[in-house]
């Protein structure tokens, strides 16, 4: 036991206090629908269900980490999956088709990447803004490359193969999914880029003086998160074996959401890859629970929201509590002020 | 300052009676004419074949430019839209409403303007000069027919459901439940929303194998996305012998149907509605009818196909969008 409490992973992952709310969510889920929730086979959905957005996060993490935000992760994904069914198509199906597709759909994110990390450590330009901006030149690519139709790739069955196949009973999608997180984890955790991150999402100008290259820091950062979002573009491309013009839209928010959820601080420098993960699990935990619970989608947005907020809540809590501050109550704090003349 | 006034509404007055005048000035066979068409969503596969339907339509009439527009989804930047095209003086407004209540005093203004619109599949509440729609309320009773019938009247269904209050998925519910009364042995295990969305679509089926196992006999999904969702994630579990029907009849659904993943859908040619709503745009360009004591607006409906492994081959190349 002591053992265990001494690994760094598991002493990370016992601070998240977001985990206990997680497992509590799993305790009521389980008592309530006794033989479904708590089995392999649903736990399989639920990773499966959250295996596209979890990619994103990966990627996104360096992003918000860098006091940044990445809105571009679901154009991206767009972008690298109309590229590469467009090129399965025009290959014929053949396997040189999927191979150039893939790497060309990889590329794009690459580039996509590289462009924000470009811009954004030369100009002062917010992360927001341009993401934002750049989210829309994105749709508006793929709008061109798919023609506002349906690419469909059914015939691509080796293509296909990642996004409908299980090895060992795990849906492959998974099995990316935790490479992509272990990548992070290492890179965030295990090397001095990782460590440069920290330092430059904390305080940029400190970072500056001691030395990092924050622009090399910003690029890389960006860089990844492009190529793990068409990661994902090519995962979503599979799983539907098609390409769409509105493939992936919307996901940046939720892929926010639980990276933000997930205790990673908008404000840089502050948050765990474990964190964000729990993060997206807990909202992957609770649409599931929903919907096997049977209830009304109407009321779906409204539970997590709730729930959302009460996690949140409980980490900030817990952080507080840890800082040994002093409470001040709302009263105390509006208390009017004796001035004397 | 009331002299002010004075000019400014009579100018009011003037250009609303000029643009009034506009469209119904216009000769519909000589005279070069410029449609706007609004979709809710450019990026979506029906809009665009709807879009095509239009242009080809058009391009046989040789007068006739067509201007596509995206509403994004969007009630606001629908609105945005046909506030514009009143301004530029369009011809004629071909528009898909995202929202009947909130698109409606938009439609009236261009309606009052002298700008005839015609609706596709969604309109508002004001009055125009009329509506090509799809079936659904039919869609979705034809539908439920198909399944007893396969199951013989003893079975449970899931529904995979469209966006909470999308009018389509109300309507294709409404005739799915209402037909169902008549088989006391089908029962509705289950209904959950996947948004329209395939990948929404695979995980809500997978939940729904989890909490019903080896129970469900059918699956209705409100469009055809969701069914191909649904046929892929019972194709992972290797479920099979489940109905699975959607509704509006893709390209990809089509082929789902012939490699047996899906059951069938509903069919509706696309092109030919877009090629309808601009003929009827096109009587109305340059005619007398005046629509100001119409109590409703004028309805067509397109023709659904019921489309199985049976039949699948009838609807060729050309019809596919």
């Amino acid at each position: 036991m002591n053992k265990l409490k001494e690994n760094k992973f598991v002493k990370k992952l016992l601070q998240e206090k977001r985990l206990l709310v997680l497992l509590a969510l799993i305790l009521f889920f389980s008592l309530l629908l006794p033989g479904k929730f708590f089995t392999a086979n649903n736990f399989r959905n639920i990773l499966y269900s959250i295996s596209l957005q979890g990619i994103m996060i990966c990627g996104a993490t360096f992003a918000v980490l860098l006091a940044g935000i990445d809105r571009t992760v679901s154009g991206t994904a767009a972008l690298a999956g109309a590229a590469c069914c467009t090129t399965i198509v025009n290959f014929g199906f053949s396997w040189q088709g999927i191979l150039l597709g893939v790497l060309l759909g990889l590329l794009m994110g690459a580039l996509s990447g590289l462009f924000h990390g470009i811009v954004l450590s030369r100009f002062e330009i917010p992360a927001f803004l341009l993401t934002l901006a750049t989210s829309e030149i994105l749709y508006g690519l793929v709008q061109n490359i798919t023609g506002n139709q349906l690419i469909n790739v059914m015939n691509a069955k080796a293509f296909n193969w990642v996004g409908s196949s299980r090895i060992l009973g795990i849906p492959v999608p998974v099995y990316i999914l935790a490479v992509c997180f272990a990548f992070t984890y290492i890179v965030l955790n295990k090397t001095v880029y990782g460590r440069y991150i920290y330092c430059v999402g904390g305080n940029k100008q400190a970072a500056k003086l001691s030395g990092i290259n924050v622009k090399k820091v910003t690029i890389i950062a960006y860089t990844i998160s492009g190529i793990m979002g068409a990661l994902s573009g090519l995962v979503l491309s599979s799983m539907n074996q098609q390409a769409s013009a509105s493939q992936a839209k919307g996901y940046e928010n939720d892929v926010l959401a639980a990276i933000v959820v997930g205790g990673v601080s908008l404000r840089g420098g502050e948050g765990t890859i474990q964190g964000a993960m729990v993060g997206a699990l807990l909202i992957g935990v609770l649409t599931n629970g929903l919907q096997l619970l049977g209830i009304d989608p109407v009321y779906h947005d409204l539970i997590k929201g709730i729930i959302i907020i009460f996690s949140v809540a409980v980490d900030m809590y817990a952080n507080y509590k840890k800082s040994g501050l002093k409470r001040d109550g709302f009263f105390k704090r509006h208390k009017k002020v004796k001035t004397h003349a | 300052m009331k002299k002010f006034l004075a000019i400014v509404l009579a100018l009011a007055v003037v250009m609303s009676l000029g643009i009034s005048a506009f469209a119904a000035d216009k000769d519909p066979y000589t005279d070069e004419l410029r449609i706007a068409w609004i979709a809710t969503a450019a990026t979506e596969a029906n809009c665009t074949a709807w879009g095509n339907g239009i242009k080809n339509e058009a391009a046989y009439w040789g007068n006739v430019t067509v201007d596509t527009y995206d509403g994004e989804k969007s009630a606001d930047k629908q609105i945005t839209l046909v506030n514009d095209c009143i301004a530029q003086e369009y011809d004629g407004i071909i528009i898909q409403t995202y929202n009947k209540a909130t698109l409606t005093p938009a439609i009236e203004d261009a309606e009052d303007a002298g700008i005839p619109v015609v609706c596709i599949n969604m309109d508002s509440d004001a009055v125009c000069h009329g509506l090509v729609s799809m079936t659904d309320y039919e869609a979705g009773a034809v539908i439920a027919n198909k399944i007893a019938e396969a199951l013989g009247g003893e079975g449970n269904v899931v529904v995979i459901q469209a966006t909470p209050g999308a009018a389509r998925g109300i309507n294709l519910e409404a005739g799915f439940q209402d037909a169902l009364k008549a088989f006391d042995g089908i029962k509705i295990l289950d209904e959950q929303s996947a948004d329209w969305n395939m990948e929404k679509a695979n995980t809500t089926m997978q939940n729904f194998l989890t909490s019903y196992p080896g129970q469900i006999n059918a699956v209705f999904a409100h469009n055809d996305q969701m069914a191909e969702g649904a046929g892929m994630a019972c194709q992972t579990a290797g479920v099979e012998g489940i109905q699975i029907w959607g509704a509006n009849g893709e390209t990809k659904a089509l082929e789902y149907i012939e490699q047996g993943i899906i059951t069938g859908t509903v069919y509706t040619n696309c092109y030919d509605q877009g090629a309808t709503a601009l003929r009827l745009l096109m009587m109305y360009i340059g005619s007398d009818v005046d629509i100001s004591d119409w109590d409703a607006t004028p309805v067509i409906k397109m023709p659904p196909i019921t489309v199985t492994k049976d039949n699948v081959d009838t609807i060729t190349a050309d019809q596919r969008w």
